[in-house]
């Protein structure tokens, strides 16, 4: 039943995408808004297609039916019931299927967003790029990772359950998602770009129509990458929570070229410069997605964080190469039409600025990727094994990002288009000596080392600057002021810098060791007392662990645990954390007892400011979120798809003499 | 935004022969990347060691027996380092075929094999003789975690020959069989430095 | 510090240099102290987080991708012992890498070397930057040889008829006016940058 539905699902949504580009090629094409009008159909349709095969996916595994391959190889009576209902995501099939899911429903979003334009070709082309991804993802599913293979359980068989890593932490059932919200909203700038490409409507409104979707995406795909570096960190047991993993990289790579499009899409909506930077930027960060579905998921690359090998990797470069063949394609027909006569007044301005920030983002993304994919290419041109780690990239990144906080400083102050001595002497000011009174400060505490110090100066300069503006606007706006764009932008500032100061600290200034204790024992460590109290053995259906009760500073007893999972037979370590704002005391049993009132060695790790990591993640989260909220004026002249001539459509009279790039080519109805 | 006529335009075929020029040099790159990516084979451990061609390291330990031993008081005679686990499939495969060998050549006196336990506890590994037929050659199973890191060892089984004069020629990753170590010590592999992949 | 009142707006080329000036030399010298103080000092660490600090650079044999430092697998476990068992005997971590690659191989190790092929790695991004910076700088000399365009009649009556049929001023085809030192710059109003 789970498995017919579900097959039914899946071939309904390859069928309903494959129509729905036929039919809006075709309206397209012939110019008949009838057709495009259809759209709302299509998307709803695909959308119940998606969440028909997610349920019967979810059905299969809460009545744990093993007639399903993917519940069979992947599902237990044992898991518990939240892990159990997140594992539709925990391997590789079933993550196809929530990323169609949110595909779907990103669809379904735009259509409604857009629904009484569905007849502007803007809009149908983008529309048409969504049906299309969307069709590629269903049809995965309907060939190679087919989720709903069937399987003949033999008589009283029982599943071996997700891999042990993934049953460990509650935070398994919401770093896929919110990661996956990040990574496919993409797709909606990036439609709109090919969109504006195909159409030749490359003036500025389809940017500003689509603005507030790219800070969704970077707002979800943000909060999911420090979701996953928190739970590598509760989970893996060895205090860091961020390893330069190939599958991180690739969950980063399209963060870092999404940030400077968010920049430099600023200096295309002032200055009209910058389009064809732009464009690729959009279109390379949705291909950085495709990428690194990719990296994470043929077997191509190492990583503990990968899924397991399969047969998509073919598919998923084909899909990757098409991409930027498009891409590719379209700017370089479209580049004359691209062309802006605007210039760039001076360096020192806030175009500069983000100039630089494109640059260094640029940097930042081709040292991540490099360093990621260097091992393959040495492989195949020397035929030598070589490994590139975390040493490599922390070397490699920390200059870049000295350089980007630095310019996070000061660009906030930087006047448009020329900046003078004195506007700069008197605005920055106060930052300046923010920064510098941190570093006194952090010296006086006891800080060590140039690298973590010149960081928490960055930090206090770009703290300066964001909370200087901030201050500035809601002296005028009143609480206005923590909102909009570039409102927005200095909170998402400080969340950055939250981290980035965590993240130097954590790095700089941890203490490790290692004690072995008896029952009633304890030890002192960085300011933190633990005090071993006892050990116990528990036996679950899906595993056994070895228990040891640890108190933590005369308070809260915490239990670091050895698990062995019976399925897979491999002891996972279950870490302990006590967080504190200050830092975290981070508790791992290395050997259990014995025997009974034995010792056990306990490694203990204390790492400030950990906690600010977390912190920071939200920050960005909502800061993006804040400037994404709308603006207190709302422009009637909207230089957006506005029809030409005589069709009265909402939007307005464009005006007269307008470019005619800014003003759409009409409406189809 | 309004067009100036006043204000110089760059030549309409000048920017599109920037960008189209920049748009050829990108797409070679990423051509590159993806034959890259389409191409790479999945990782796969060879053979290769370090240690070909060069002294053994030293191998010191206590058997299963609980007696000492030392490689170096076999010197002039093949050796064959063997390590291994009960857990691991492949050596199940081919601890016959090893049995078999070691008795041939311990009766003629010119090679021994010498087993070393990886990550695996003396009780499995004495249950995993006994059901193989036991064990008349040494069976290092005390600190051999340190015996492995000196030997390079990161998987079982891992098969090493040593030559008489202690030199190391040979090593393989694949389950081993008694033809092929019979051959490998009868085309005297002192000037052979052979290589095997496999899994 | 609160704004100083408002002052006429040329005042500030009358205020002398010492006093516009005098804070950032401040800043700068208790900047060099500090940071000397600080990064003299030398944090002690423990054999156990020196043992990190160099299993973090070398690969875990048997793991997929994971340090020495990271991995719980066995050949990790030894391997963190027998770096702790060399540091005490009072090698070098060049040597005690060196040890491990002469044992596993260099891809053992998890910084590529710099020399031969694999140097590329640590070129190819300095390239990189070096050519999108001259590319920048470039592009700064090429804009400045265009010389900016002064309104024209057109302009300005497109301006004057687009400013009488909104509320809000047009953007300015003319150069941002310096801004009084007292008053937060209409450039980067955060009015002007809400639109949706």
């Amino acid at each position: 039943m789970n498995l017919a539905l579900g097959t039914i699902g899946v071939y309904l949504g390859v069928l309903i995408t494959a129509s729905a580009v036929a039919t809006l090629v075709a309206g397209l094409v012939n110019r008949r808004g009838d057709l495009l009008k259809l759209t709302p159909w299509f998307a709803g349709s695909a959308l119940l297609a998606a969440l028909l095969a997610c349920f019967a996916m979810e059905r299969a595994l809460i009545t744990r039916d093993f007639t399903v391959l993917y519940v069979a190889h992947n599902g237990s009576s044992a898991t518990p019931a939240l892990y159990n209902f997140a594992t539709m995501w925990g391997a590789l099939e079933g993550s196809i299927l929530l990323w169609t899911l949110i595909l779907a429903g990103y669809t379904c979003a735009i259509t409604i967003r857009f629904r009484q334009r569905l007849a502007d070709p803007l809009v149908g082309w983008a529309m048409v790029v969504m049906f299309s991804v969307g069709l590629f993802f269903f049809g995965l599913m309907g060939s190679a990772a087919n989720p709903f293979r069937a399987f003949s359980p033999p008589v009283g068989y029982d599943g071996p359950g997700p891999n042990p890593l993934l049953q460990n932490n509650p935070l398994m059932a919401f770093h896929p998602p919110v990661l996956y919200l990040g990574f496919v909203g993409f797709t909606v700038p990036f439609a709109f770009a090919i969109a504006a490409l195909v159409t030749g409507r490359l003036g500025e409104g389809w940017l500003i129509e689509t603005r507030r979707w790219t800070l969704f995406a970077f707002a979800f795909l943000s909060l999911g990458i420090v979701l996953g570096a928190w739970w590598s960190y509760e989970v893996l047991g060895w205090g860091g929570f961020w390893a330069w993993d190939p599958v991180e990289n690739a969950s980063f790579l399209p963060w870092l070229t999404g940030t400077a499009y968010l920049h430099s899409v600023m200096v295309q909506e002032r200055r009209g410069m910058l389009r064809v930077w732009n464009l690729s930027l959009l279109c390379a960060t949705f291909a950085l997605t495709i990428l690194g579905t990719f990296l994470t998921r043929s077997g191509v690359i190492e990583s503990v964080h990968a899924f397991s090998d399969s047969d998509i990797g073919p598919a998923l470069i084909g899909f990757f190469t098409l991409i930027v063949v498009v891409s590719i394609g379209l700017i370089a027909w479209r580049g004359d039409r691209l062309r802006s006569p605007g210039r760039i007044d001076s360096p020192v301005s806030r175009e500069g600025a983000f100039l630089g920030n494109n640059l260094l983002f640029a940097a930042f993304a081709f040292v991540v990727l490099l360093g990621t994919v260097f091992p393959l290419l040495v492989e195949e041109l020397t035929n030598r094994k070589i490994s590139v780690g975390a040493p490599y990239f922390n070397r490699m990144v920390g200059p870049i990002v000295i350089a980007l906080l630095f310019l996070m400083g000061v660009a906030p102050v930087l006047p448009w288009r020329k900046a003078s001595i004195e506007t700069m002497r008197h605005r920055l000011v106060w930052s300046a000596w923010g920064g510098g009174l941190t570093i006194v400060v952090a010296v006086a505490l006891g800080a060590t080392g140039f690298a973590p110090l010149l960081i928490f100066g960055l930090g206090g300069f770009v703290a300066g600057s964001a909370i200087r503006q901030i201050v500035l606007a809601t002296r005028r706006q009143g609480w206005r002021g923590f909102v909009g764009r570039a409102n927005g932008g200095m909170i998402v500032h400080l969340g950055v810098v939250l981290i980035a100061v965590a993240f130097a600290a954590s790095a700089a200034y941890s203490h490790q060791s290692d004690h072995v204790l008896t029952p009633g024992q304890s030890a002192t460590i960085s300011g933190h007392r633990i005090l071993y109290i006892s050990s116990s053995t528990e036996v679950q259906p899906q595993r056994r662990s070895d228990i040891a009760r640890v108190q933590v500073d005369g308070g809260k007893v915490y239990t670091p645990a050895l698990r062995q999972y019976t399925a897979a037979g491999q002891v996972v370590g279950s870490p302990a954390v006590h967080t504190t704002v200050k830092d975290d005391v981070y508790l791992t049993l290395l050997a259990a007892p014995t025997h009974a009132g034995g010792a056990v060695t306990i490694r203990v790790i204390v790492e400030p400011l950990v906690f600010w990591l977390w912190v920071g993640g939200g920050v960005i989260f909502v800061g993006a979120f804040l400037s994404a909220f709308p603006g207190r004026r709302r422009n009637p002249i909207d230089p957006v798809s506005a029809p030409l001539a005589t069709p009265v459509v909402a939007g307005g009279p464009p005006p007269p003499d307008a470019d005619p790039d800014l003003v759409g080519a009409g409406d189809l109805s | 935004m309004t067009a100036r006529p006043d204000a110089p335009v760059p030549p309409r075929r000048h920017r599109s022969r920037v960008v189209l020029v920049a748009a050829a040099a990108v797409g070679l790159v990423v051509v590159g990347l993806i034959v890259l990516l389409a191409t790479s084979q999945k990782p796969e451990d060879s053979a290769d060691s370090p240690l070909l061609g060069h002294p053994a390291p030293a191998l010191v330990g206590t058997t299963l027996t609980g007696k000492p031993f030392s490689l170096s008081s076999y010197q002039g005679k093949f050796v064959l380092v063997n390590f291994f686990g009960s857990w691991c499939q492949p050596c199940q495969q081919e601890a016959p075929e090893l049995r078999k060998w070691a008795l041939e050549h311990n009766a003629k006196g010119d090679a021994t094999l010498v087993n070393v336990v990886f990550n695996d506890t003396p009780d499995k590994v004495k249950s995993f003789f006994a059901a193989h037929g036991g064990a008349s050659w040494p069976v290092l199973s005390g600190n051999t975690d340190s015996l492995a890191l000196d030997w390079g060892v990161s998987k079982a089984p891992e098969t090493f020959l040593v030559t008489p004069n202690g030199t190391v020629v040979w090593k393989t990753i694949a389950p081993v069989s008694q033809a092929e170590l019979d051959q490998l010590l009868a085309t005297g592999t002192a000037a052979a430095t052979t290589t095997t992949t496999g899994k | 510090m609160s704004e100083p009142t408002p002052a006429p707006r040329g005042s500030a080329r009358f205020r002398s240099p010492v006093v516009r000036w005098g804070p950032y030399v401040l800043l700068g010298v208790v900047l060099v102290v500090a940071l000397a103080i600080g990064a003299s000092r030398q944090p002690k660490k423990n054999l156990s987080e020196r043992t990190q600090a160099i299993a973090a650079t070398i690969k875990c044999p048997q793991c997929t991708d994971e340090s020495m430092a990271t991995s719980n697998a066995p050949t990790s476990v030894a391997g963190r012992a027998e770096i702790a068992r060399r540091l005490q005997a009072g090698q070098s971590s060049a040597e005690i890498r060196a040890f491990f690659a002469s044992r596993y191989g260099d891809s053992v190790l998890l910084t590529p070397k710099g020399s031969g092929f694999d140097a590329l790695i640590w070129i190819l991004p300095v390239i990189v930057l070096v050519v999108g910076f001259a590319g920048l700088t470039a592009a700064f000399v090429r804009w400045r040889r265009l010389a900016p365009a002064a309104p024209t009649a057109g302009d300005r009556e497109l301006v004057d008829e687009a400013r009488h049929r909104t509320d809000d001023p047009p953007p300015s085809d003319e150069p941002d006016e310096p801004e009084a030192d007292d008053e937060p710059p209409s450039s980067d109003e955060p009015d002007a940058e809400d639109q949706p």
